[in-house]
């Protein structure tokens, strides 16, 4: 059904037009109805699209469908146009579904907002750019898609603008992405003028007989734009402040899609990135690195948002490592249970701080089981799966899919994405236990409504089943997901040491809650933060926000101070009163009298004679 | 030999017609009757031009040369005398009923003078072409009757205009002199026992001609006639007799490889840059709208002349189509201040029109961002269009001189925009604004559109400027055209 890939797109970009055009002049309620009717039928359209696409009769190849010819000029071709395969199928299924979950959730956590229609305006837009991201079949159209969930990021993190840290951390977002949207241009065009053209086949096809170093420089370039969407070392900074932005879109761009894109972008040139196995180790080394990096900073966190944003950047980790080890399927199958579940823990996280009049600090909050049991079941499920507790959760056997193929790859890896496991579980279980258990430090009022509940309630189910589509060889073997993948990214390669470290990778998260539960259980007097020099470093991103406002942001600030007064303006004010002296001077030969201007052809007559003879 | 001259169909046409309005005049006054006289004059030349001709005359000197570009250039000076005509309508010293007949009169016979020059292939045709429509053009500068700058401007344009004139007569005897021909062409210095005479003869005949044209160093006297005639007489000036000096230009070179460089040819380079610079730079300081229009249309000659040096195929396409773009956004620009503010020339008089006249002040801004040559305003295809032949013609130079030139042409258009969106001054008081009549409103709705719609569809007038391409034949030599 070509014609349906279009209105996937159009239907959020619609909505977003017409609320931008109402200029916040529509009814909360009719805004609401507005979005739920058009996020609806983008994902119905969505399912729908899949399920005709993957009983149609080319399942395993792709569906093109050429927009318009956009471009035609100087051996550069490029057209606006839609590619379905079963990769982009996958993340389509993911933006907009959960997107429709999320968005849902939203309304009723934005009810009171006054710019509630700007909201949506923006999440639209967003899920439109998104959708355009993964779906487009020309590198042009991912570009503007890329452009697009940034400048709507920028916009979603900075939504409360009048006050000053919501918009120093909207900047920052945008400034530190931007140097990964620059790397990534680059190597557009890069390939663009080594290519002749950005559609994403001929690319992959023209990749075997470029040169190596320009293919290296390529791939190291769209690995940098990748790591800055996706918050990875040494690009990660901005990630724990985006959190400045209202809970419905941490949980919707820097959770379950925009930061996610990366990896979509890569899975999708994998082909390219094999020939570069440099460029592989280094992504899988920057995995690693983020995991541990990530996971230790969340430790130490007291804000609920800031543990969950840390956690976010960790298993982003995975998703690189697994990406670096050739593990495509695995990335991608971590790229949808991670949806699941850290949507999940960022809207039960949402519905908590409405509840305690938008408190963020877990070490204020305790004993919110009974108060809000809905909510904590929801939460527990998340934890569960970002934990990876064994056979119950989606959570394990994604990871324990990136852990194998890691194994193969190197064991080191596969060691720091265990104790990465580890690290996870102590975290997350230390604020499930700081946050549920122990004595009531606040108190919760309202309920949490049923609009809420139900997008709660479905993620909470896909964080605990969702799982149940891979399982590994040892423990059952279903393969439903690499199987759906295989056409795109290849058979799942074999599988060895299987269960010993299944078992080790299904005992070590145990381990973790045990040992979170010795440390954090509720001992009758309110647990406090740690607050030692060490713990502020580690709280403070290992001291990456300090070191890089040394090193680059009050040089910089500096060198704007310097140049206050914009020396090569100068150049151009300068131009501007040569141009404007040289005006009146001429304006001068305009005596009015007509014994000069009869002169003046006198004199040009004679010139022009001279010039002639 | 026998051979066979000819009268184009317009100058037949407007040469009636100007003898019915005399009769008109000598009847009985009444300048309604007459205005419409003129009008219907005009429109019946327009259909003559397409008409086969009438009117052959045995003899042996061709004196006009029946192309295409010489009926492109005549059509185009028709349109503009017609949209001078509905500008004229209602201006208060044409409506006075004891002189405003001879107004349509004198601008028909201006206009008789510039369609014969466009066709002019002798210097005699050429001559009597520029004197009819210089002598008429003096009583039409002079006519706000009690206003002691219009006989000012007046005065100023008999003096300079007779100087130029002069020059151009010695320049014919000089070339007549050497080669014992009043043939309307440069002369082939090559094959002559005395070129330096003939030589000689080409600059002067080019310098009276770029005086007319307003060229620099030229071109004092169009910003004070401009200033001092009233608003319709200065469209006159700045459009309608630079249309039918440049079409005659352009044929007097017919013979000329402006590939070589030949004194003539020199003369032009020298001539257009100091055009596009002085045109420029003298429209930059100006605070009077008719004096920048002065200035503005000084550059615009030269960016002309440019793709009149630029010979090639686009050389004559790009030409005609940079004569009717600048024609429509200048009339444009004329027909608005007619009619909305004949009194209010100081540029700080448009403050806020914006608001108090937003349809007239979008309509300025056409005219300005197409003379400024902003898409999607027919003129920047034109000067695209003066770019592609510079390039093809490989005049690299000249076009580094009319980019550079453009941008400060870029400010000061931009700023009489800039002007009405500004609201006005509180210590100023607002020159009252007026509501054109229909027809004028009308005409300047016709242009904005035409501005626009050139501009986003060229292709109509590309393909009428490609027919020019072969045009104009070089004139007849001993035989006439059968």
């Amino acid at each position: 059904m070509a014609a349906l890939l279009p209105l996937i797109i159009l239907c959020p970009l619609a909505v977003a037009v017409i609320l931008l055009l109402s200029r916040g002049t529509m009814p909360a309620r009719a805004t609401c109805g507005l979005v739920g009717v058009g996020m609806g039928l983008c994902a119905l359209f969505g399912v729908i699209e899949a399920v005709t696409f993957l009983n149609g009769p080319d399942s395993t190849g792709a569906l093109h469908v050429v927009l318009w010819h956009w471009i035609h000029v100087g051996g550069f071709d490029t057209s606006f146009a839609l590619t379905l395969d079963r990769l982009s199928l996958v993340m389509m299924l993911v933006v907009s579904c959960i997107g429709f979950l999320i968005l849902v959730y939203a309304c009723s956590y934005m009810r009171d907002d006054p710019d509630i229609a700007r909201f949506f305006v923006y999440m639209n837009l967003f899920v439109a750019s998104m959708l355009l991201l993964v779906l487009s079949s020309d590198m042009i159209a991912v570009y503007f898609g890329w452009e697009g969930v940034g400048v709507c990021s920028y916009l979603l993190i900075g939504f409360w603008y009048h006050e000053t840290p919501n918009a120093n951390a909207a900047r920052k977002a945008f400034v530190v992405t931007r140097i990964g949207d620059a790397l990534f241009l680059v190597a557009l065009l890069l390939l663009a003028t080594g290519v002749g053209s950005l559609d994403f086949n001929a690319v992959i096809q023209a990749a075997p007989h470029a040169p190596h170093a320009a293919i290296t420089l390529a791939t190291l370039l769209l690995l940098g734009g990748a790591v800055a969407k996706s918050a990875q070392l040494p690009l990660q900074t901005w990630l724990p402040d985006a959190m400045a932005g209202p809970t419905p879109v941490s949980a919707l761009i820097h959770a379950a899609t925009m930061v996610t894109a990366g990896v979509y972008l890569i899975a999708r040139l994998h082909a390219v990135f094999l020939l570069t196995p440099g460029v592989m180790l280094l992504c899988a080394v920057i995995g690693f690195v983020t995991i541990l990096f990530a996971a230790g900073s969340a430790l130490v966190q007291t804000d609920i948002k800031r543990v969950l944003a840390y956690s976010t950047m960790s298993q982003l980790g995975y998703m690189y490592m697994a990406l670096g080890c050739g593990a495509w399927q695995g990335a991608m199958f971590h790229l949808v249970t991670h949806a699941f579940f850290k949507a999940l823990l960022f809207m039960a996280a949402g519905s908590i701080i409405l509840r305690v009049h938008h408190e963020q600090d877990i070490f204020k909050m305790g004993g919110l089981r009974q108060e809000m049991p809905g909510v904590f079941w929801a939460f527990i499920a998340g934890s569960a799966a970002l934990a990876g507790l064994p056979l119950i959760t989606a959570g394990y056997f994604s990871k324990e899919m990136i852990l194998t193929s890691a194994y193969n790859v190197a064991p080191l890896f596969w060691l720091g994405g265990i104790l990465g496991a580890f690290l996870t579980s102590i975290y997350i279980f230390r604020c499930v236990f700081i946050t549920f258990w122990g004595e009531a430090r606040t108190h919760a009022h309202g309920r949490t409504g049923i609009v809420q509940a139900v997008p709660l309630a479905i993620l909470g189910v896909l964080a605990i089943i969702g799982g149940w589509m891979e399982v590994p060889d040892s423990l059952g073997s279903v393969h439903i997901f690499s199987n759906l993948l295989s056409p795109v990214l290849g058979e799942l390669p074999e599988e060895h040491g299987g269960a010993v470290l299944l078992l080790i990778g299904s005992i070590v998260p145990l381990i973790g809650v045990s040992l979170a539960w010795m440390l954090w259980k509720p001992t009758g007097r309110a647990p406090e933060a740690l607050d030692q020099p060490l713990v502020r470093v580690l709280r403070a991103d290992w001291g990456f926000d300090a070191l890089y406002d040394v090193v680059f942001v009050r040089p910089y600030l500096a060198l704007g101070r310097l140049n206050r007064n914009d020396f090569i303006d100068r150049l151009y004010d300068l131009l501007a009163s040569v141009t404007q002296f040289f005006g009146r001077a001429f304006g001068l030969m305009q005596t009015g009298q007509v014994r000069r201007y009869a002169a003046w052809i006198a004199v040009g007559t004679v010139l022009a004679l001279c010039l002639a003879v | 030999m026998m051979s066979f001259s000819f009268l184009p169909n317009a100058v037949l046409v407007l040469c009636v017609g100007a003898l019915v309005q005399m009769l008109g005049v000598a009847i009985g006054r009444n300048v309604a009757r007459d205005a419409v006289i003129g009008l219907l004059v005009l429109v019946a030349s327009l259909v003559a031009v397409s008409m086969p001709t009438v009117l052959y005359m045995a003899g042996s000197v061709a004196l006009f040369a029946p192309d295409v570009w010489a009926s492109y250039s005549a059509v185009l000076i028709i349109l503009s005398a017609i949209a001078i005509h509905i500008m004229s309508w209602r201006n208060a010293v044409v409506s006075d009923a004891t002189v405003g007949s001879e107004y349509y009169l004198l601008l028909t016979l201006a206009t008789l003078g510039g369609v014969s020059m466009t066709g002019a292939v002798h210097d005699v045709s050429f001559f009597l072409g520029l004197e009819t429509l210089s002598l008429p053009l003096l009583g039409l500068i002079a006519f706000r009757n009690g206003r002691i700058d219009a006989g000012e401007a007046a005065m100023k344009y008999i003096v300079l205009s007779g100087v130029a004139s002069a020059m151009l007569l010695f320049g014919f005897a000089l070339t007549y002199l050497e080669t014992g021909s009043l043939r309307f062409i440069a002369p082939n210095t090559g094959d002559m026992p005395e070129p330096l005479l003939a030589t000689m003869g080409t600059v002067l005949v080019l310098s009276g001609m770029f005086f007319k044209l307003s060229a620099v160093p030229f071109h004092l006297w169009l910003a004070d006639v401009l200033e001092g005639t009233s608003i319709p007489v200065a469209a006159l000036v700045a459009v309608l007799s630079k249309i039918a000096l440049f079409a005659a230009m352009v044929r007097y070179f017919a013979s000329v490889n402006l590939y070589m460089s030949g004194p003539a040819t020199n003369e032009v380079i020298a001539v257009a840059i100091l055009s596009m610079v002085g045109g420029n730079l003298l429209a930059l300081v100006q605070t009077d709208l008719r004096r920048m229009l002065a200035g503005s249309s000084i550059a615009h000659i030269g960016y002309l002349l440019v793709a009149f040096l630029s010979p090639g195929p686009l050389s004559f396409a790009s030409s005609a189509f940079y004569l009717a773009a600048y024609s429509v956004s200048t009339l444009g620009i004329f027909a608005l201040m007619a009619g909305i503010m004949p009194q209010g020339t100081d540029i700080r008089d448009w403050h806020g029109m914006f608001r108090r006249r937003p349809m007239a002040a979008a309509a300025m801004s056409i005219m300005l961002l197409s003379l400024a040559g902003i898409p999607p305003a027919v003129g920047f295809f034109a000067k695209f269009y003066i770019a592609a032949a510079g390039m093809a013609g490989g005049r690299l130079g000249l076009l580094l001189i009319l980019v550079m030139s453009s941008v400060i042409g870029l400010y000061y258009y931009l700023r009489v925009i800039r002007i009405m969106l500004m609201p006005a001054p509180v210590e100023r008081p607002e020159r009252e604004v007026t509501s054109p009549w229909f027809g004028n409103g009308a005409l300047i709705a016709v242009l904005a559109c035409v501005t626009l719609l050139f501009g986003v569809f060229p292709g109509t007038l590309v393909d009428l400027g490609r027919n020019l391409i072969v045009m104009p034949s070089p004139p007849p030599g001993s035989s006439g055209q059968p």
